[in-house]
């Protein structure tokens, strides 16, 4: 409380120079950051034909003359040639795609949530020398960079045969390492252990106590992390182009209408259809949940 | 006697269940680091001694000449040297973003006009994808700012990114213009733990924003971001510099930053080239940890100590 009143009294009639300067510079980026995402929404909204003459200005006509029919004409008619050794030369439409982002995004996000949440509960609440060995694995591999091992690690994959298929992506996205690993030990460390031992009194086993005891209790932050990597899973694109590359996300179309040269796409408003598109769930999602990410992401990882 | 032998026993059995309840579930994501970190990286050693074979269709040990290849090239391949260039001044302007990012959390914390809507705004480039934010800003430097000069200026000018002089300062502009996000909301975020006392104390003193920033605020949080400067070290390696969201594999050589160069590689070669790209990575490997470690140690060093 003390805190809130403290931070509330910087207001346009208190502020300083210092502050006024940051105000005006955020305020020329906050322009400089919407001015490009107007531009890209009125060029989807235009005919190739009118952007020839009209690049700059909102497209002519009414609201309701405006170019609506770009949408349906990407969502309906673009396609990701796809060429496989099992399958020959096919074509992925807009709807394959969205159901690849989501076995994706959704199933890697789960996965690449639910495996550090998993190791850190164990590792923090099991004191067995090996469980330190497991927290300093981690520490370590993030303070030390690796370059360049993507080489190594795709001719494995093709050697385990789970190159390019969606359930060997979930197995590469099967590790705890990372940030979050320690968000979430953090996060248990700070439980007290008198939860578990009054349900251990009650009977309840050790797989009972650590999904129906102890994770609902991070559940908030659970889903937390979860949006963070499904948002950027969502986003990723070269990863399914590496790795998964018969099995393109709505992300790898995008990257590759930007550079398609069939006829039709191969023009800006098309491009900035496209991109529309693919920001519109994700944005919806962020609006939705702006308060849980903006509030509960601290120092990268979750405020507890 | 026997009850106590009982107890035991229901420890004993209690201790065991641990146990296995701990082997069960850290096995899968053990046997997964094992194979996916260690087994990568152990193979990508062994792949930096090796050559593709066409005429056996294996790999054969070569000793040290993929490293004597990555080493010539070093010397002599233009696109190698524009990448430590390249490199090394995008970490030199990321330096410059974290100081604005500082600057930018700092009005977020101190709860100043309209900070909930810049919070957001420069967030945004951290939700939308990056291939949907650099086709827009190409187009738009390259379409829209060219035309809107002509109609007020009056003369004709290339986009920013077709003309060969602004280029590289439109790439590095782009990075630091989009990369405050994640920065924005660690340093607000550790500067929120900065403890209210102190900066009531130093408010009764008089204390104006500037000197509050300088010698309060930022080196309390100095090892936020220590730990942020040191991550971005590794990105030297790593950052693409959105050349591939920018141009797919066609970005000009003197342009290339090694994150980009390995990644290109990476999806045109065939498995002949993983290789040379495994020694590639070795040798950056073997020049990033000690970067790494040295950086971290100058940087505690010199910081203020609180």
């Amino acid at each position: 409380m003390k805190k809130k009143a403290y931070v509330k009294e910087t207001t346009f009639r208190n502020m300083g120079v210092f502050f006024w300067l940051l105000l005006v510079i955020l305020a020329l980026y906050t322009i400089s950051m919407i001015l490009p995402m107007v531009w890209g929404i009125f060029t989807s909204l235009k005919s190739q034909n009118e952007f020839r003459t009209n690049v700059l200005w909102i497209p002519h006509g009414a609201p309701w003359d405006w170019q609506w029919g770009n949408f349906v004409y990407v969502m309906n008619n673009f396609y990701v040639p796809i060429s496989s050794q099992t399958q020959g030369l096919r074509s992925v439409g807009m709807g394959e795609m969205l159901l690849y982002t989501i076995l994706y995004a959704a199933g890697g996000a789960f996965i690449n949530t639910l495996v550090p949440c998993v190791v850190a509960y164990i590792t923090a609440k099991f004191k067995y020398k090996f469980s330190s060995v497991i927290y300093t694995v981690v520490v370590v591999t993030m303070v030390l960079p690796v370059v360049g091992n993507t080489a190594s690690e795709l001719q494995l994959v093709k050697a385990l045969g789970i190159f390019d298929t969606i359930p060997g992506n979930w197995i590469q996205k099967f590790n705890f390492l990372g940030m979050y690993y320690l968000v979430f030990y953090a996060t248990f460390r700070g439980i007290p252990n008198d939860f578990a031992e009054a349900a251990y009194v009650d009977g309840a086993g050790e797989t009972h106590v650590m999904v129906r005891i102890i994770f609902p209790l991070v559940a908030n932050i659970f889903v937390t992390v979860m949006l963070i990597k499904f948002i950027g899973f969502w986003n990723d694109y070269q990863t399914p182009l590496l790795f998964l590359p018969t099995h393109p996300t709505i992300a790898y179309g995008v990257y590759y209408l930007s550079n398609s040269v069939q006829q039709e796409f191969n023009n800006v408003p098309m491009r900035m259809t496209g991109c529309i598109l693919m920001v519109i769930p994700i944005l919806a999602l962020f609006l939705i949940f702006k308060e849980k990410l903006m509030s509960n992401i601290s120092m990268g990882g979750v405020k507890e | 006697m026997e009850r106590i032998k009982a107890k035991k026993n229901g420890f004993g059995k209690r201790n065991r269940n641990r146990l296995i309840f701990y082997c069960a579930f850290l096995s899968l994501p053990v046997l997964q680091f094992c194979i996916f970190y260690i087994g990568v990286n152990f193979n990508s050693i062994l792949l930096a001694f090796k050559s593709y074979e066409y005429e056996t269709g294996a790999y054969q040990w070569v000793g040290f000449m993929n490293f004597k290849e990555v080493f010539r090239d070093f010397g002599s391949v233009l696109y190698l040297q524009a990448s430590i260039r390249n490199s090394l001044m995008l970490y030199a302007f990321t330096m410059l973003t974290t100081f604005l990012a500082l600057l930018f959390s700092y009005y977020i914390f101190k709860r100043a006009p309209l900070s909930r809507l810049f919070q957001t705004m420069l967030f945004i480039p951290n939700i939308i994808s990056a291939i949907v934010m650099v086709t827009i800003f190409k187009y738009f430097v390259e379409r829209a700012i060219p035309f809107a000069w002509e109609k007020l200026m009056g003369e004709t000018v290339q986009g920013l990114l077709g003309n060969q002089k602004t280029t590289l300062g439109t790439l590095i502009f782009y990075c630091c213009w989009s990369g405050f996000g994640v920065q924005m909301l660690m340093y607000s975020g550790a500067m929120s733990g900065v403890s209210d006392s102190v900066i009531e104390a130093a408010k009764l003193d008089g204390i104006t924003p500037i000197r509050e920033f300088f010698y309060i605020i930022v080196p309390l949080i100095y090892p936020t971001l220590v730990t942020f400067l040191v991550v971005e070290v590794a990105g030297i390696f790593t950052n693409q510099m959105n050349l591939y969201n920018f141009y797919g594999l066609k970005a000009e050589y003197s342009l290339y930053t090694f994150g980009y160069f390995l990644y290109k590689e990476i999806q045109s070669v065939n498995i002949s080239g993983y290789p040379y790209l495994a020694a590639m990575g070795l040798v950056l490997t073997a020049v990033a940890v000690p970067l790494t470690l040295i950086v971290r140690k100058v940087l505690e060093t010199v910081g203020p100590k609180v």
